[in-house]
Formats: structure tokens, sequence, C-alpha cells
């Protein structure tokens, strides 16, 4: 009885599904607010940064440095923009990341953090005493998170390779 | 003193018994196989977050299946003079006061959130060393969770008809009913993807509610046969015919001048007693009485306990009109 209506919603909807998946691949996903759009409008990179060494510090010369400052240029680099380094005290830059006046935020975020709630977080890139080590992005934008997450992706595997290929070595020795 | 007979299904039903076992195990496999990696999701959005509840109560009815099964056909005891087909009904209870009490739970978190305007943020998740957007994971994932139960359920539904199992086919028709809330998940997701983060709260909160209906349409059959309701068919339409039927052959029955009748379910099974006033001058009144009831529980194995009382007059204060 119930039998043809349910058999004809299942084929449309897995129509749907197929459509939408095909034709929206180029943009699903989306920014909610534009900032990857904005990024390459601007030619730059607004990052957020609040001191945590050794992962990042200030510096006169380079606006910072440290692994999460290399990460970041990394970031820039791959996307073909400038950096712009906007040193704040650590609780606002997640307001700054709300307001969306920054696209990035370092300052040795763990993931665990409870500051880590509400805004958008990257894959970790890296595992430091029991903590795993994240950036963040302002909420809502899942399509800018994606190059933020293969390039973290990226420098991860290659410091797990770096920390496998130091264990045997000292195991050879 | 011991009027229960110890229940159980006719040797025909034995089949009908073991698929229904065999579902519930299949049920609990798949459920696994969906909340394992959906639980690692979690954190992403509220759609996935009232999916995995969803799939995390939908655990409860196969292994009370399993369990009550294990236990309902023990014979009577001095302990348990009424057996144990009650523990079907119990289970019935608890699992649709989890389901409403969950649903509530999510409708309230995600109106907060959508208050809170909190807008979920999907990334990337690594999948055999490539990065993947988590939104099509979520959406593979939810496809498959939504597509095997419409089957499962199909399935189960015949069972639960042959075998007269309420809480089977509440079980199976929340299983069919699933397509719906699968499809609104998955269209909420792809909207996360497109920038609509208002989506998020609102379709997990329509998901809510259907969890919340599914528990009180559950919960409202769960303390109708604990009351002792008069029974009804396995899908809650209508007044079981049996007790028509009870009901006239007592009163078709040339000795019985009167005969009023109360009877209620227990699980699958079914109890209850008639008070009958024989007509006077009727000799042999006992054995006729005990032929009737004989004739009564050849009517459906389902009857385990059924008493004929034999009265001088019927309290009239105490008649309620038939079903």
């Amino acid at each position: 009885m119930h039998r043809a209506p349910t058999a004809a919603a299942i084929a449309l909807a897995l129509t749907l599904l197929a459509n939408l998946t095909a034709s929206c691949d180029a943009t699903i996903p989306r920014d909610t607010y534009g900032t990857l759009d904005h990024i390459e409008a601007r030619g730059a990179l607004r990052v957020g940064v609040s001191e945590r060494p050794p992962l990042v510090e200030l510096d006169s010369e380079h606006g910072a440095i440290g692994l999460e400052a290399e990460l970041v240029r990394l970031l820039a680099d791959d996307l073909g923009v400038e950096v712009r380094w906007h040193p704040l005290p650590h609780d606002e830059l997640l307001e700054a990341l709300e307001q969306r006046t920054i696209d990035l935020a370092v300052g040795g975020f763990a993931e665990s953090s409870p500051d880590t709630k509400g805004v958008g977080v990257s894959l970790p890139y890296a595992e430091l005493h029991g903590e795993l080590f994240v950036v963040l992005v302002p909420p809502g934008e899942h399509r800018w998170l994606l190059p933020v997450d293969r390039v973290v992706h990226g420098a991860s595997t290659a410091l797990h390779r770096a920390a496998s290929a130091l264990e045997t070595r000292k195991a050879a020795r | 003193m011991n009027t229960y007979r110890r229940v159980s299904l006719p040797p025909e039903l034995e089949p009908a018994r073991r698929r229904a076992k065999r579902h519930a195990w299949l049920s609990l496999a798949f459920l696994a196989s969906v909340i394992v990696p959906l639980s690692t999701l979690a954190d992403s959005s509220q759609i996935v977050k009232a999916a995995l509840l969803e799939d995390l109560l939908g655990i409860v009815p196969p292994i009370a299946l399993l369990v009550t099964w294990r236990i309902f056909d023990r014979a009577p005891s001095a302990e348990y003079p009424h057996g144990r087909v009650r523990s079907i009904v119990i289970a019935h209870l608890v699992a649709s006061v989890a389901l409403a009490a969950m649903g509530g739970y999510i409708v309230v978190d995600s109106v907060a959130n959508l208050v809170r305007a909190e807008k979920p943020t999907l990334g990337a998740i690594v999948l055999m060393d490539h990065a993947v957007w988590e939104g099509w994971v979520l959406v593979a994932l939810l496809s498959y969770s939504t597509i095997v139960p419409i089957f499962l359920g199909r399935a189960k539904m015949k069972t639960a008809h042959e075998l007269q199992d309420k809480q089977l086919y509440a079980d199976a028709e929340m299983n069919k009913a699933d397509w719906r809330t699968g499809l609104g998940s998955v269209v909420g997701i792809l909207a996360i993807g497109l920038g609509l983060w208002w989506l998020d709260p609102v379709v997990a909160a329509v998901l809510g509610c259907s969890i919340v209906r599914d528990g009180m349409t559950n919960l409202r059959g769960a303390i109708g046969d604990l009351m002792g309701r008069t029974p009804r068919t396995v899908d809650n339409r209508r007044v079981d015919p049996l007790v028509d039927e009870v009901q006239r052959y007592l009163r078709g029955l040339r000795w019985v001048e009167r005969a009023e009748l109360r009877m209620h379910e227990e699980g699958a099974f079914l109890a209850g007693e008639a008070h009958v006033v024989p007509r006077a001058g009727t000799r042999e009144m006992l054995t006729l009485a005990r032929r009737a009831r004989e004739q009564i529980d050849a009517m459906s194995w389902r009857f385990v306990s059924f008493s004929i009382v034999l009265v001088d007059a019927i309290d009239e204060s105490t008649v309620v009109p038939d079903p």
C-alpha cells in the first residue's frame, strides 16, 4: 500500500541528491561571508596573533616567528597573497574572528580548549604534550577553512615523517 | 495457585521469531556502523548531533527485543505468578521515555543555538591521507544511515504483523519513517555548505520534534498497555477483533444468561476474565464453563490467562459499554 509512494520519494531524493552533488561540487562548500574571496581580492591575509612561545612569538623584523608563523607563511604562499600580522591579546582574537576583522587566528590554541567553541577549527598541525594544536578561522567560513586544512594537514604529515625518521635514527645509534 | 499458562509462541511462528532476532542483530550491526564514524564528527553541527542521538536511541528497541525474548517465556513462579511477559511492555515504556526526553533536549538545544546565532563551520577531515570536506563525508554517511533502515523497517513490519508484536511494529514504523528525517539532514548539511548556517539549528529542531513525536506515540501505547487497556490491533488503530469474538461466543452459549468481559494485553499476549451469569437450572455448569474457556483458549495462541467467573448476578455499577 505504501510501497509505491515511498519508492517514488526515494528515487526523487536520490536524483535530487545526485544532481546537487554533481552541479554543486564547485560551489559547495561556500563561505557564509565570502572570506576566501575577500582574501584573494585584497591580496592579503589578515592574521590575528597572540604570543605563545615557542609556537608563535612577535618579531620586529618578520612580524611573527615560530612554527605557527611558518604555517601561516606557507598558507599565504599557497594562496599567492601577503601576510598582515595583527597582534592582539589572546581573548580578543576570538572576538576579532567573530566580527571577521581577521581571517585567521594563531596563538597556540589547543583543539580541546573551550576557546575553539563557536569558531572554525582547523585540523591539528601537531601534537605536543598530549594536546592537539590548531589554528582558528571565522565561524561559518567552510570554503576558506579548506585551503587552511590542506596546508595544515601537509605540515602535520611532514612533521610526522620527520619525527619517525628521528626515531629510526636514534634507534640505529 | 496459579492460573497463568506458561506463555509460548506456537511452533509455526518459530521462523518469524528467529527472523525478528536476526533483524535485531542486523539493526545493531548497522547502527554501530553509523554511530562510530558519526560520533567522531558530532561536534560539527546540530544536525549531526540530532542524527547521532536518533541512531543512539535506535539501539534500544532491538536490545529490548533481544533481552525480553530471553526472559518473557519463563514459566510463572511463586515469585512471578504472572510470568515475565510484561517485561516487553516495560522495555517499551523505557525506550519511549528516553526517545521523548532526548528529542526535547535536541529541540531546546537547537533553538538556543539559533538564538545565539552559532554558526557551524565544516572543515576538512583526513580520509586515507587526503583532506576531504567534512560535509561530503556527512552527506554520504547520512544517506547510508537513511536508506538501510527503510528496508530493515519493511522486513520488521512483516514480522511484527505475524508475531502481533507492538514493540517490534513501533520500531519498524520508526525505521520506515526515518527516511524523511534522513533526507532532511542531508539537505541541511548541503545548506550549511551553501552558507545558510541558520538551516542547521532549524533542521535539527525539526528532527528533534519528530523524535519527540515518535517518543510520545510510543509512550501512549506503552502506558495504555500497562494500564490494561482493552487489546488493540498491532497498529493500535482499533480494538482487537478477538475481544468481540470472545464476547459474542460467550453470549451465544445457551447456558449463559449474561456475560461481561474485560481483557488486556501483555506484550503480544492476551489475558482477562469474563463474569458470567448462568441460566437457572443448568446442570454441570462448571464443566460447561471449563469447555467454554477451552474454546476461547483455542481461538488464538495469544490467550495466556483467561478465566470465566461464575456469578449469580452482575453488579450493574461495574458494567461498562462494549468496546
